[in-house]
């Protein structure tokens, strides 16, 4: 009688597991606390970058294009009908962010348009930059690449523009050197994305350095045309390493890159010139991609910590992207690989966040890894990856250990109004759901952690609480 | 163990050689029944899907027979989820280059002419000649908003209008139109 009871109220606590986010639920969260919140006026976010200007501490989000029912979102603080472009919120005081200025971007909706991406960098940190100056590099849609100073953030001002191009994405910038890997789609190579590198030193004059692809990627070239990249990420001088992720959710690679041989190599795209600073690359399986290839290098590894060799290890975390609504797709998760032999990068371990957990494949939109956080801040770096998954909002691991790592804490935000349906088709018939879809998270200095939803719901603060909080040693 | 890339000629399952004589009866049966110009026409007949599994889910084979087709013509139909541009489409040559799934036949192509558009089972697109394993082929890339129909075509009359008629004739029979119409979730 007990085995029935206790079967039935398994029973009876299934369904609720698998049920839709209705709106007024409350926020699920575990280790996990919310801080504060900006709808950010119901633009699909993208990229969100926290900068400490002074004593102010500004968020800076890219954003996806409107959708089909709203492709022109209003900015209230201007009455005006914008194309998503930035939205720039002072987030000094955490608990209350204040909406600063939306800066429009491409028109077009979803990756037609707006301006997904955004790094900052401060003036008196790059090598030539105007020492009064902040630099804010944006994409604006796929068609350009453009450098606002945003020293007041509410009123930036356009300096530079990179123009011409077939589709851009997930750049990375050097502060400290100005070296800037735009991604970017240059009209005479073979696929929509790959890299262009610029010295933005000066950011009022940008120079080129080159073009960069994998093999088979350039003008000119025949045969099997390689996955097309996502991103990449530097080390800088010091690491003199650049990982490239290529693929979004299939045909993955990572390429290991030589940064001085890529930045002082022959700049022609030849396929001997594109070899040359390629030092090694893992080529995932063809179910997953390389969205976004975050290294943590010279590693502790608490298991090993007693063996002669290797007890120290270079890791690269590899989140892959979920691209399709409801599981329409292999799982898209995070790997790690050791890449203590460079030559011989080996994936050692990888985390999903439990479907079973949540029902997730029934709750509407996207259910996978999308991206990591990307600061290297002492706070959380090589302790603890914060990692957006959709519909299962955002997942801290532990990451002290990348041979095991282990979920400490999640944070799924409540859908709102704003919140925009998804949908697939079954039987020749389009069915939408509402969830929430945590596309990218960021963190800043602090120890904050901000979350941004692709389907409108705005911007999330949040901060971890008991164990989890000890795991990044905050007090 | 997987089944060996580029399979040229095709592999046979097993049973294939029952249906193929079975076919072979039917197309001899029809060669005897009907007129000269109805013994042109093309005979379609499904074959195993012979690639090893990559990214994409296994499509489905097919084999053509008859004047438009050339000696044969073999081809591959699979759909490729969310790896279109939604708004745009399929918009250049590149795009057929590198989705057409030339690359299952092996990685050493090269196209023999610029693409041109071209409509299949009702999806627009665009198709291109290519040169691909001592043999010719035509690969087609179809937008249906978000994700893509690929359709490889593999034999030394591939890239022909013939053929090109052939194939569209064949991708339009109500029961190839409705599997690809599922398979895209169209209605």
């Amino acid at each position: 009688m007990r085995w029935c009871l206790a079967i039935g109220c398994l029973l009876l606590a299934l369904p609720a597991a698998a049920e839709e986010q209705k709106i007024g639920d409350p926020p699920v969260a575990v280790n996990m606390r919310l801080v504060g919140y900006s709808d950010l006026q119901a633009r699909s976010a993208y990229q969100p970058t926290i900068h400490r200007q002074g004593d102010r501490w500004i968020a800076y989000v890219g954003h996806h294009g409107g959708s089909d029912a709203v492709p022109l979102p209003v900015n209230p603080g201007t009455g005006q009908a914008e194309p998503n472009g930035t939205s720039i919120i002072d987030v000094t005081d955490p608990a209350a962010p204040k909406y600063l200025k939306h800066l429009p971007g491409q028109p077009g909706t979803y990756e037609q348009g707006g301006a997904q991406m955004v790094r900052v960098c401060n003036g008196r940190q790059l090598p030539k930059g105007d020492p009064a100056a902040v630099y804010m590099l944006r994409t604006f849609g796929g068609e350009a690449h453009e450098i606002w100073n945003v020293a007041k953030p509410e009123a930036p001002v356009l300096l530079t523009r990179i123009a011409g191009l077939k589709d851009t994405h997930k750049n990375w910038w050097e502060c400290d050197t100005g070296i800037a890997y735009l991604v970017s789609g240059s009209p005479e190579w073979r696929i929509r994305r790959m890299t262009q590198i610029y010295d933005l030193s000066d950011p009022a004059k940008p120079v080129k350095i080159r073009d960069f692809g994998l093999v088979g990627q350039e003008p000119g070239s025949t045969g099997a045309i390689p996955t097309e990249l996502h991103g990449p990420i530097s080390t800088g001088p010091e690491g003199n390493r650049v990982y490239f992720g290529y693929g979004t959710n299939k045909g993955g690679v990572v390429q290991i890159v030589d940064r001085e041989k890529l930045l002082r190599g022959a700049p022609e795209p030849t396929p001997a010139n594109l070899a040359a600073p390629e030092v090694a690359r893992l080529t995932m399986s063809s179910l997953n991609g390389a969205h976004t290839t975050f290294p943590m290098l010279r590693m502790p590894i608490p298991e090993f910590a007693r063996d002669k060799d290797g007890s120290t290890r270079d890791m690269l975390m590899i989140v892959d992207e979920a691209i399709l609504n409801e599981c329409n797709e292999a799982r898209q998760m995070v790997w790690f690989a050791d890449l203590t032999v460079e030559t011989r990068p080996m994936v050692v371990s990888n985390y999903t966040v439990s479907e079973k957990s949540g029902d997730f494949c029934s709750r509407g939109g996207r259910f996978g890894a999308h991206s990591s956080n990307e600061s290297m801040a002492p706070v959380f770096y090589k302790k603890v990856a914060l990692i957006s998954f959709f519909n299962a909002g955002v997942r801290a691991i532990d990451v002290r250990d990348p041979y095991a790592p282990r979920e400490i804490a999640s944070f799924v935000p409540a859908i709102t109004t704003n919140t925009d349906k998804r949908c697939v088709t079954v039987e020749g018939k389009e069915r939408c759901r509402i969830a929430i879809q945590t596309n990218n998270v960021e963190t800043d200095e602090r120890g904050y952690i901000y979350i941004v939803d692709r389907a409108n719901t705005g911007m999330h603060i949040l901060e971890l609480t008991g164990p989890a909080r000890a795991v990044a040693g905050q007090p | 163990m997987r089944p060996a890339a580029s399979p040229l000629p095709l592999r046979e399952g097993p049973g294939e050689g029952w249906r193929r004589a079975l076919t072979r009866s039917a197309f001899a049966l029809t060669l005897f029944l009907a007129s000269p110009a109805a013994a042109a026409e093309p005979v379609w007949r499904e074959v195993p899907w012979p690639w090893p599994r990559d990214a994409w889910p296994a499509g489905r084979a097919f084999r053509c027979e008859g004047d438009a087709c050339g000696p044969r013509l073999d081809l591959y139909v699979r759909a490729k989820l969310g790896f279109c541009n939604c708004g745009a489409g399929v918009t250049d040559d590149a795009e057929v280059d590198g989705t057409s799934d030339l690359d299952m036949v092996s990685a050493r192509f090269a196209p023999t002419a610029p693409g041109q558009f071209v409509t299949l089972a009702g999806l627009h697109g665009h198709t291109r000649p290519y040169t691909i394993a001592n043999t010719r082929a035509a690969g087609f890339a179809l937008a249906s908003t978000c994700d893509l129909l690929v359709v490889l075509a593999l034999g030394p009359n591939a890239p022909t209008p013939a053929a090109r008629d052939a194939i569209a004739s064949w991708t339009d029979t109500p029961e190839i139109r409705s599997w690809i119409n599922r398979l895209l979730g169209r209605p």
